[in-house]
């Protein structure tokens, strides 16, 4: 008899329809809460994909020689380790030329530091997969030469584009002598600090320049991301020069915050549905109370204990069905509206939807227990006899 | 065991045993109706004939004795059976009508099909067939509230024919209505009683509808007088 619990939603259109309006915005903001953190999430996976399996190996603070040779094959020699890349490190304290020949300094703190490594490790170090947005990248024919590459942040925050020069002050006694670096290429964004905020240069270049070669840093990059813990223990192990971090393990960290709130979010947002759900008992009881003729007649007329409690279980469901559609409705809405209007991504997976439609189904199956068998429960003699 | 028959035996119905409102609302009440027999039941208020119905028609059970309906012994059957017997043994007409107001005329003359489970095509010829015969073909998409009081008592009696029972129970099915309508709603039982044969069994204030039956039985304090 759904076409009869379908009617009898619609008797009292206000009543019923705030009773759905309860549950739709309980599962508006589920929905919406949920999809903000699939969001947050999927932005995370992001960010930190490409270096999930990379290790970072720097000199210990104590050790100013920089990485030897041994070491680096040593830690090549580690199981599940694919490649070490070598970088090193060179401080700039004065500016260059920008905006079209304008002199200009170095912002935002007061240095910029070249990052220099071997175009032909470049991929391994940005991201095969990341683009140069403006210009080029690197390749193998740059060394010896005085080019920069630039990652996005920085671009911006120095005001420079393809064609300009930054200057590099050598000091050596109390002689200075300026090398200018020519900007060859500008990398498109891609979420990761340590990219966006570089400023990449050909480590041989540096190296003849500095007539030195001292490596400060390695990017260790392993075949097994599930391994990389235990592989940043083992290069910590195999010396005491060195210090080994993985950015996976602040992922993780990210992540389990992360799911925290999100947790406590998923609660708020079932507090708001759990009032929405007592809201659609209060009506389902309420509208018993007002039908307890009716349904004193219809056990009279021969309709069984089931038919009657069915009936009203599928009044509940259908409320708070509806309710869950119009949640629905609610969640696609302020993804459109928020993603309209701020950065967070939202994704409404079809697991979410799947979620907040069935909970809004065997919610108002809930809501309408007690309802439903204290309909069931009338007894027609009584109600006939005082009505 | 006769089509549509009906028999009390030493029928006893205490209210509250036990306790200090205890009240014997039937003092042992031996009664049989034959199938297609029109009866009338009169008597004041509080002597039991609405306790009476309630008991025939499988509403309450009884404190002892048994009442049999074609034979079957009624206290011997779970809610369920009971709700079935009550669809398709027995027609309800009501003082007050009893129809539902949210659903049309259609609807309600329709409902104990539903609870029976008959097709809608069925159900469909049914109630057009049953609107021809309390004269309301035109009236199968109106609400109760657009009837007047005699249509809907039509309608009663049309949802009480839903599923063919052998046995009507009326209860003051004229006590709502004016004189002319209520010898018309009278003349329609009638009518089926003689037309369907069916058992009828009408409980009434008035003399002239008791007059009217094949036989009253008259209740007073619990018992037949």
């Amino acid at each position: 008899m759904i076409d009869v619990a379908l009617k009898n939603v619609f008797r009292q259109k206000i009543r019923s329809s705030l009773t759905i309006l309860g549950i739709a915005i309980g599962i508006g903001l589920i929905l919406a809460l949920g999809a903000i953190g699939e969001g947050l999430n999927k932005q995370l996976k992001e960010s930190f994909g490409d270096i999930a399996g990379v290790i970072d190996v720097n000199t210990n603070f104590e050790n100013a020689e920089g990485i030897s040779d041994d070491i680096i094959e040593g830690i090549e020699d580690i199981d599940s380790v694919t490649s070490v890349v070598p970088v090193g490190e060179y401080r700039i304290t004065r500016g260059g030329w920008g905006m079209g020949g304008m002199m200009f300094r170095v912002r935002g703190g007061s240095s910029l530091t070249f990052t220099g490594i071997f175009p032909e490790d470049q991929d391994y170090l940005i991201g095969e997969q990341i683009i140069a947005e403006e210009g080029r990248k690197l390749d193998e024919s740059d060394d010896g030469e005085y080019v920069v590459v630039l990652g996005s942040t920085t671009a911006e925050n120095q005001y420079l584009n393809v064609g300009d020069e930054i200057e590099y002050e050598r000091r050596e006694d109390e002689e200075t002598e300026s090398y200018y670096f020519e900007v060859v290429g500008i990398l498109e964004e891609t979420g990761d600090s340590s990219i966006d905020e570089a400023a990449f240069v050909p480590l041989r270049t540096m190296q003849e320049l500095e007539d030195d070669d001292t490596i400060t840093r390695l990017k260790v990059k392993i075949s097994d991301v599930e391994l990389v813990e235990k592989i940043t223990e083992d290069i910590n192990d195999y010396s005491d020069e060195i210090r080994a971090f993985s950015p996976l393990s602040m992922v993780r960290n990210l992540e389990s915050t992360l799911s925290t709130i999100q947790m406590a979010v998923y609660g708020i947002a079932a507090i708001s549905l759990i009032v929405g759900g007592i809201g659609v008992m209060n009506t389902m009881i309420m509208s018993v109370m007002e039908r307890r003729r009716e349904i004193g007649v219809m056990k009279a007329i021969g309709a069984t204990t089931t038919t009657i409690l069915v009936q009203v279980l599928e009044e509940s469901a259908f409320l708070s069905g509806i309710g869950g559609l119009m949640g629905l409705l609610l969640g696609y809405a302020s993804k459109g509206v928020i993603t309209q209007y701020t950065t967070f991504t939202m994704i409404l997976t079809p697991e979410l939807i799947a979620l907040g439609l069935g909970f809004s189904v065997v919610l108002g199956m809930g809501a309408g227990l007690y309802p439903a068998w204290s309909a069931s429960q009338l007894d027609p003699i009584e109600v006939l006899r005082y009505e | 065991m006769n089509d549509g028959e009906i028999r009390c035996q030493d029928l006893v119905k205490t209210y509250n045993p036990g306790r200090v409102n205890e009240f014997m609302a039937l003092e042992g009440i031996n009664l049989e109706i034959g199938g297609g027999e029109f009866v009338s039941m009169m008597g004041p208020s509080g002597s039991g004939k609405s306790t009476l119905l309630n008991l025939i028609s499988c509403l309450d059970t009884p404190t002892r004795g048994e009442v049999y309906i074609e034979g079957i012994a009624i206290s011997k059957l779970n809610e369920f059976e009971r709700a079935k017997l009550r669809r398709e043994k027995f027609g309800f007409v009501f003082q007050q009508f009893n129809l539902i107001n949210g659903m049309t005329t259609f609807e309600n003359i329709e409902l104990p099909m539903r609870f029976k489970g008959v097709s809608k095509k069925d159900r469909q010829r049914r109630v057009n067939e049953l609107l021809g015969l309390v004269d309301l073909g035109d009236k199968g998409d109106n609400r109760p509230t657009e009837l007047s009081g005699g249509q809907q008592q039509r309608v009663a009696i049309a949802r009480a024919l839903a599923n063919d029972p052998r046995i009507i129970l009326a209860d003051e099915p004229t006590g709502n209505l004016d004189t002319k309508t209520g010898e018309k709603v009278m003349g329609l039982l009638s009518s089926l009683n003689r037309m369907e044969n069916k058992t009828m069994i009408v409980v009434t204030h008035d003399h002239r509808i008791a007059d009217a039956c094949d036989r009253i039985i008259q209740i007073q304090d619990g018992r037949i007088i």
